[in-house]
């Protein structure tokens, strides 16, 4: 077999015992950090997961699903391969918590996490998909035909079901609570084989039945919950073993109606990241004088604020960000934004206070990113913002900067290089207009010189023909 | 409305005959321009006989602080009196141009749309705020992309021995930032009365001469002659003096800057022969500073591989590579900024030519060779090519400057790169 090894650079020596085990029977690539960056890197890296790659490994770390990070557009290519991950992808969480892990395509299949020696425990999973790889050449094909034919002769032999339990926790996913009553069930095909309820703490246990088969079989768990979207999750249900534990995290029906525009296609499986935006949520006023208007006037603010520096790098206006006003948006766990703005689809959430002045307001603003890039989210502070003219009013710009830092992200994610390079000028232009020199610029800087390293002309520097 | 027109192309070819400044303003309703043109269909042009016609949005003024007019009407007049070419028209637009949820739109698509539906030569505009105490007035300009390659344009070729390839570099940026004007809130009453004191007729040229009328909005009329500030209109009932600039003096005065370098830039235009260049003056922005110097450089470079080629090289210099300048102009009193400059790579492209110019110019001095003879060493193109190449990454969708990296690699002997540039390059001029 043919295996990709993808892991974030913290992990390399995890990854050369993994590699060195695998690389025994198979075909490896994993020596990603003794190259150097360059095109033809990059190509040969696709190559291997569009093409070559018959499983991909993903080894998940704290920092493996951090914007910016080689594994993330590892990840990303293997997305467009598979759209159905089941018997292709590995994830195998070596380090941090399986709650930590907000990637939807990652979840929706069972993830290993290895109880003693990793490097056997992936080997083992490895070698049980590869068993159920269709071979390609016609000696194994017929192999393959006695083999079943010797399999259905045996499931004569073996007892009709087996027993199967499934426990897990169902969360929400803007604030990481428990919900607790959520309707929890196991299809195969239109049939319910198990259900049940969540318990207070969110966790639930269902035992069911199911053929013995010596393939592995797939079933959907499906969640349901008044005040949440419902959610399914297809599983890969092996004879003997324990269908093990999952989690899932649903989105508040309040807030659904703000995902961004066009960024999940109609009826497709995973969500498709085809626009930029920011997602301007809850705006709090002193006493109980909310006024739900706040969100639509800072979400106007900053169209005006941001678009006009990006335009005047001449960011094409199809991928200039949408701001969103969603005054449900308000997440009541502060570090949970992040992730609230990526469960909307934007790179950033930013929500907050507003304190009126004389003439003006004080917007004190959160600015939570989808990217893992301020955690905790960035505060800021704008004076005098006149929120009765929107298309005036000013924000501060180390608010301006602190979205702009999110959206190069979304554009480096997306490899929009070129976007991600204008936007990072764009940040330094509004420094340097706002003579605010003690902005931090660093993670910007970073970032562009990562794009830079990504576009044409780089490849124009240092020739030595 | 289309009587009006015949009577302007009337007065507009009688008056060119007789060689006197003709100038006009016309109101046009923004929203309905964007409307036509959203329609696919084409608006009808206004004040169509006019060699240069500029357009000027009424100032966005959603704070109410009733200044939107004024300021327009300030900026109108400064550009169609003092702008000093024979024949222009203003197309004062008004109406709204404000961004709006989920339209990502901004002021300047809208403003491309219409100035390039009216074939517009240059257009100005801006927002005026009010926060406390303070009014803030940011002033822009847009130049299309068809007068940059044009009227704002430099291009000539390696002499025959280094391969021929052709350099060239187009003014950047052509959506300038000109001016954020900070003036007290106090002082509104002000813009208020000298726009409306540049809007009468007066007997003689002096304020405390009658007032006879006041100067047309919607129709042409020219100049029949100046005596100090002021001018005498002919309009088509009458005749009168207004001033030049009138009133608008103290806080007033910088947004007249504005407008004046927006005057000078269409007075480059309308001279290509031998443009006078734009100056930038203490109230202006960076931007201004870097697009008059790069003015100064373009029109340098006509004296390409001649000994004169220092002085651009110079110039371009002050913005890029290790010897940049920046914080306070001592000249102008601008900053200067640091990092990358307005317009990206453009001063690094500029720098490039001029240095290749001056090398030439240096070649040609000892050898007396002829200009398609002349040939430099590679090793110093290369040099420059990779220093371009560098500044590229900042701006990478700059074809002027991946198109002369492909001549720069040729005639450096790297055919690699030169292609590798080549093809980069047509993919940036399509995105254009």
């Amino acid at each position: 077999m043919r295996i990709f090894l993808s892991y974030e650079s913290s992990q390399r020596a995890i990854a050369e015992k993994i590699a060195i085990r695998l690389q025994r029977k198979h075909e490896v690539f994993f020596d990603r950090d003794t190259l150097q960056a360059s095109d033809a890197f990059d190509s040969e890296i696709r190559e291997w997961i569009e093409r070559k790659a018959e499983i991909f490994i993903f080894l998940i770390s704290p920092g493996a699903l951090t914007s910016g990070n080689y594994t993330v557009t590892e990840l990303g290519f293997a997305k467009r391969r598979w759209k159905n991950p089941a018997g292709r992808v590995l994830p195998v969480l070596v380090e941090g918590v399986i709650e930590e892990v907000d990637d939807a395509y990652l979840t929706s299949i069972n993830l290993l996490v290895p109880k003693g020696n990793v490097e056997a425990e992936v080997a083992s999973e490895v070698e049980r998909m590869a068993r159920w790889r269709i071979p390609r050449w016609g000696a194994l094909a017929a192999a393959a035909v006695l083999i079943a034919g010797l399999a259905m002769v045996l499931r004569t032999m073996l007892p009709f079901a087996v027993e199967q339990t499934l426990s897990g926790q169902i969360l929400d996913l803007t604030t990481g609570l428990a919900i607790p009553g959520a309707a929890v069930e196991v299809r195969r095909d239109s049939e319910i084989v198990g259900s049940g309820n969540s318990d207070p703490a969110g966790g639930f246990e269902l035992s069911f039945s199911l053929p013995s088969s010596a393939a592995p079989v797939s079933a959907t768990l499906h969640v349901n919950h008044d005040g949440f979207e419902s959610r399914s999750k297809v599983l890969r249900l092996e004879g003997e073993v324990d269908a093990g534990s999952v989690t899932l995290h649903l989105l508040p029906k309040s807030v659904a109606g703000c995902r961004l525009i066009g960024r999940q296609a109609a009826g497709a499986e995973e969500p498709e990241q085809v626009g930029h935006g920011i997602v301007v949520g809850h705006f709090r006023l002193p006493g109980a004088d909310d006024d739900p208007d706040l969100s639509r006037r800072i979400a106007e603010t900053l169209t005006y604020n941001i678009n006009p520096w990006l335009q005047e790098q001449r960011v094409p206006t199809e991928v200039l960000p949408l701001f969103v006003a969603c005054d449900l948006a308000m997440p009541q766990i502060i570090s949970r934004s992040g992730h609230m703005a990526g469960a909307l689809g934007a790179d950033a959430l930013i929500f907050g206070d507003v304190e009126p002045a004389a003439d003006a307001y004080t917007v004190s603003t959160y600015v939570g990113d989808s990217h893992h890039i301020f955690n905790p989210p960035r505060t800021t502070v704008s004076e005098a913002v006149n929120l009765n003219r929107p298309s005036i009013a000013q924000l501060d710009a180390e608010t301006r900067i602190a979205i702009l830092t999110a959206l190069i992200a979304g554009y480096e994610t997306q490899e929009r290089y070129n976007e991600c390079i204008s936007a990072a000028v764009a940040a330094e232009r509004i420094q340097a207009a706002e003579r605010t020199p003690q902005i931090d610029l660093h993670d910007i800087a970073e970032r562009k010189a990562r794009c830079q390293s990504r576009i044409g002309n780089f490849a124009l520097l240092g020739g030595d023909d | 409305m289309r009587g009006a027109t015949l009577v302007l192309v009337a007065w507009c070819t009688l008056l060119f005959t007789a060689a006197m400044p003709v100038v006009a303003m016309e109101r046009v309703d923004v929203e309905e321009q964007l409307r036509i043109i959203g329609r696919g269909e084409s608006p009808t042009p206004r004040i169509s006989g006019a060699e240069f016609r500029i357009g000027a949005f009424t100032y966005e003024d959603p704070d109410g602080t009733g200044l939107g007019n004024a300021l327009a009407a300030l900026v109108g007049h400064e550009m169609l009196l003092n702008t000093d070419v024979r024949s222009l028209g203003v197309l004062v637009f008004e109406g709204n141009l404000s961004p709006s949820q989920g339209d990502r739109l901004s002021y300047y698509d809208k403003v491309d749309r219409v100035i390039a539906a009216q074939g517009v030569s240059i257009a100005t505009w801006g927002v005026v705020r009010r926060i406390d105490e303070q009014l803030i007035i940011d002033t822009f300009v847009q130049i299309p992309q068809e007068l940059l390659e044009t009227r704002f344009s430099w291009q000539g070729a390696l002499p025959a021995a280094m391969g021929g390839g052709v350099l060239r570099s187009r003014l950047r940026p052509g959506r300038i930032r000109t001016q954020r004007l900070r003036v007290p809130a106090s002082a509104a009453e002000r813009f208020v009365v000298a726009a409306d004191m540049l809007s009468e007729l007066r007997e003689a040229p002096n304020r405390a001469s009658r007032v006879t009328g006041s100067v047309p909005r919607e129709e042409v009329y020219y100049v029949r002659e100046r005596a100090g500030d002021w001018v005498q209109l002919q309009t088509r009932r009458d005749n009168g003096w207004v001033p030049l600039r009138g009133h608008c003096t103290g806080p007033c005065a910088p947004l007249l800057e504005a407008a004046a370098f927006t005057g000078a830039l269409v007075r480059f235009m309308a001279n290509p022969e031998d443009p006078p260049l734009p100056e930038a003056t203490s109230g202006l922005s960076a931007d201004v500073l870097a697009v008059t110097e790069q003015l100064q450089v373009l029109v340098g470079l006509r004296d390409f591989a001649e000994d004169s080629m220092r002085e651009p090289l110079a110039l371009a210099s002050r913005w890029t590579g290790s010897k940049r300048w920046t914080g306070l102009d001592e000249r102008s009193g601008i900053d200067r900024g640091a990092g990358v400059p307005p317009g990206g790579a453009a001063f690094a492209n500029l720098r490039a030519i001029a240095a290749i110019g001056a090398a030439l110019a240096e070649t040609r001095g000892a050898t007396a060779a002829a200009y398609d003879d002349l040939e430099l060493p590679k090793a110093p193109i290369r040099g420059l090519a990779d220093e371009l190449a560098r500044a590229s990454l900042d701006d990478p969708r700059n074809s002027d400057v991946l198109e002369n990296l492909a001549v720069l690699f040729d005639a450096a002997g790297d055919g690699r790169r030169a292609g590798l540039a080549r093809d980069i390059a047509q993919t940036a001029a399509a995105q254009e």
